[in-house]
């Protein structure tokens, strides 16, 4: 075997350039593959995070109707009794909202909107509402009717910091309520479609509009430090509250979760394929190397090699292109992406079609290192598959037909 | 005690709609110590022989038996294993594996009887030096003459201890300082060692060193003299 490991290893270097070219290609592949890779991962996670953070959260709770239908009606009635048991199972971060579907109006431009009744600290504490602010001022106390609105909807309805805003609903009792708001601020959202959708009132004001009582809320949502106990969490207060509506992220939001499941399978393709096309050139190069060595392995054929001996042989010298050419395409990768983790790479010039999406500019390429692992299992598997033809090949030559004489 | 022996060998090949008869009929006897050359115009049938006796070609017809074993009822994997242990092969175009040194190519075929490193060491030293290329032992084929690397085949060709050496036209790609020193080396080791060469040949300085010359034409043995 260590004659047979010579051999093969020496044959790689017989022509230098075309294994340098085939050894180099399988680098470029895996590092391409995987910095595709972990550039989708990061831009997931961060399109997960930032609708976890700025929208979804990691739990809400409703009225037990509210998936059928959201009417102003299906309140929780005690919001304080699920608060204390958040408190007691060590989620202390939560808010309160008013949600209400109607419409927005200026001279200019008239649309559907969801109108947000907030708290405004703990909105802000929970979602970073009030970091958000492009121009103008948070939601507080002072002031009638203020309104927080969306940079795109402010551009579409041609508003400013101190402009009046129509608002209409439907109050509990199905009567149409109009009124005046005065836009406190614009906010920005890593989605556009959010910052055209929703405006931001004080809760006070709209269950006042509403013809609500002052503790009437129509969702709570809970944010954690990461999603790893949501599930429990929401076991937990499932079986304290059974009659209301509890959901997590991922019931709210399953194209987020579908999103998060698919990427690994969808990523372990990418390599997939990659390694398909280049395996191409791997059985390429080393059909090359078979059909000019036929003499050769004739004549070993002739003195006495057995052809399992000849098929290890043309097998191992595929290993050592692989051996040769992954642990440094999968190091180029992890220097990569290690290297951008941090940093991240900028795409502003197509900042507007990702905002559309969620995402932000920059985007934070990252791997789980079990990929990294996957991805070597396929390197090697993908080049011993690919090896199989050129040795099969390497065993059906006739030492008579190679040599042509003796 | 004969080496080698055939019995009505044939070797036939269709082409198209005739078939051509490479050996026909052979019969032929190679005792033990022989030093004898397969002569003959080119087409003649001399390497297809050579190919039947070496267990490369199957016959058509016909027995082939070395050291009272019928090989051509052999099968693939047997007849690889036979040709490792009882045969030694000195090609035309010397055919030395190109990326191992002239020793690595010797104990090559000691490896593939499994024989023990010390054993393959000591024994392509021996047969190098008796090849006279002791100073070459390390070096690549590419790296010596064709002269030497036939030597090395030669030294190759007795590594494993075979019952005989097959030489295909051993001297056709040498010069005639090659030639001759290769036919020394052979010579003497038939002199001092006993090892029986069975040669196809067109050139006259082996045929002239030949001991016993079969004329071979159209596949048929024309005529076999001993000198």
């Amino acid at each position: 075997m260590k004659t047979l490991v010579k051999i093969a290893w020496r044959n790689i270097w017989r022509h230098r350039l075309r294994s340098l070219v085939v050894i180099i290609s399988i680098i470029l592949g895996i590092w391409a593959g995987i910095f595709v890779s972990a550039f989708s991962f990061g831009l997931n996670n961060q399109r997960k995070e930032s609708m976890i953070r700025n929208q979804v959260s990691h739990l809400q709770v409703h009225h037990k109707a509210w998936a059928q239908e959201a009417d102003v009606s299906y309140l929780l009635y005690e919001p304080d009794a699920i608060i204390q048991s958040l408190l007691e199972l060590g989620a202390p971060n939560h808010t309160l909202r008013l949600k209400s579907m109607g419409m927005a109006a200026t001279a200019h431009y008239s649309g559907g909107v969801q109108i947000i009744g907030i708290n405004a600290d703990t909105e802000s504490e929970l979602t970073g509402l009030g970091s958000r602010i492009d121009s103008g001022d948070y939601l507080g106390e002072k002031g009638r009717n203020p309104i927080l609105i969306g940079a795109a909807l402010a551009e579409k309805l041609e508003v400013k910091p101190g402009s009046k805003v129509i608002l209409s609903f439907s109050d509990q009792d199905l009567n149409l309520v109009s009124a005046s708001f005065k836009v406190k601020g614009i906010y920005h959202d890593v989605s556009s479609q959010i910052e055209k959708l929703q405006v931001f009132v004080r809760a006070k004001d709209l269950q006042s509009l509403l013809g609500l009582d002052a503790n009437a809320y129509h969702e709570l949502a809970v944010l954690l430090d990461d999603d790893k106990g949501v599930d429990a969490l929401k076991s937990q207060l499932q079986q304290k509250h059974a009659d209301y509506l509890i959901e997590s992220w991922k019931e709210i939001a399953p194209e987020l979760a579908f999103a998060d499941e698919i990427m690994s399978q969808a990523l372990y393709i990418i390599i997939g394929i990659i390694m398909l096309a280049l395996s191409f050139g791997i059985i390429n190069t080393m059909l090359m190397a078979v059909l000019e060595r036929r003499k050769e392995l004739g004549v070993l054929m002739s003195v006495g090699m057995t052809k399992p001996k000849v098929f290890t042989m043309v097998i191992l010298e595929t290993f050592f292109l692989a051996l040769l050419s992954g642990p440094f395409g999968i190091l180029a990768a992890y220097l990569s992406v290690s290297g951008t983790a941090d940093t991240g790479l900028s795409l502003a010039m197509f900042s507007d079609g990702l905002a559309s999406y969620g995402i932000g500019t920059v985007i934070y390429p990252v791997l789980p290192n079990s990929f990294y692992f996957g991805t070597a299992a396929i390197v090697f598997i993908m080049t011993l598959l690919a090896a199989i033809y050129p040795a099969r090949h390497a065993l059906k030559l006739n030492p008579i037909e190679t040599m042509r004489t003796l | 005690m004969s080496v080698i022996e055939t019995k009505k060998l044939s070797r036939i090949y269709q082409d198209g709609d005739s078939l051509i008869h490479a050996v026909n009929q052979v019969d032929l006897q190679v005792e033990a110590g022989e030093f004898t050359a397969i002569i003959g115009p080119s087409g003649s049938g001399k390497t297809t022989l050579l190919n039947l006796i070496g267990g490369l070609d199957t016959p058509s017809e016909g027995t082939v038996t070395i050291e009272n074993k019928p090989i051509h009822q052999l099968k693939d994997s047997e007849l690889i294993n036979f040709r490792l242990k009882h045969i030694g092969f000195v090609f035309q175009a010397y055919n030395l594996i190109p990326v191992l040194s002239a020793q690595e190519n010797v104990e090559f075929i000691m490896l593939l009887q499994d024989q023990s490193k010390s054993a393959r060491e000591s024994r392509a030293k021996e047969l190098l030096k008796a090849v006279g290329l002791e100073q070459q032992m390390h070096k690549r084929p590419s790296e010596l003459s064709g002269g030497q690397q036939q030597r090395v085949a030669v030294a190759r060709a007795l590594a494993s201890k075979p019952s005989f050496v097959l030489a295909d036209e051993p001297t056709a790609n040498l010069d005639s300082k090659s030639t001759e020193d290769l036919l020394d080396i052979m010579h003497r080791l038939n002199k001092e060692e006993g090892i029986t060469f069975l040669f196809s040949t067109h050139d006259q300085r082996v045929i002239d060193r030949a001991e016993r010359l079969i004329y071979v034409e159209d596949g048929q043995i024309k005529s076999d003299e001993k000198k």
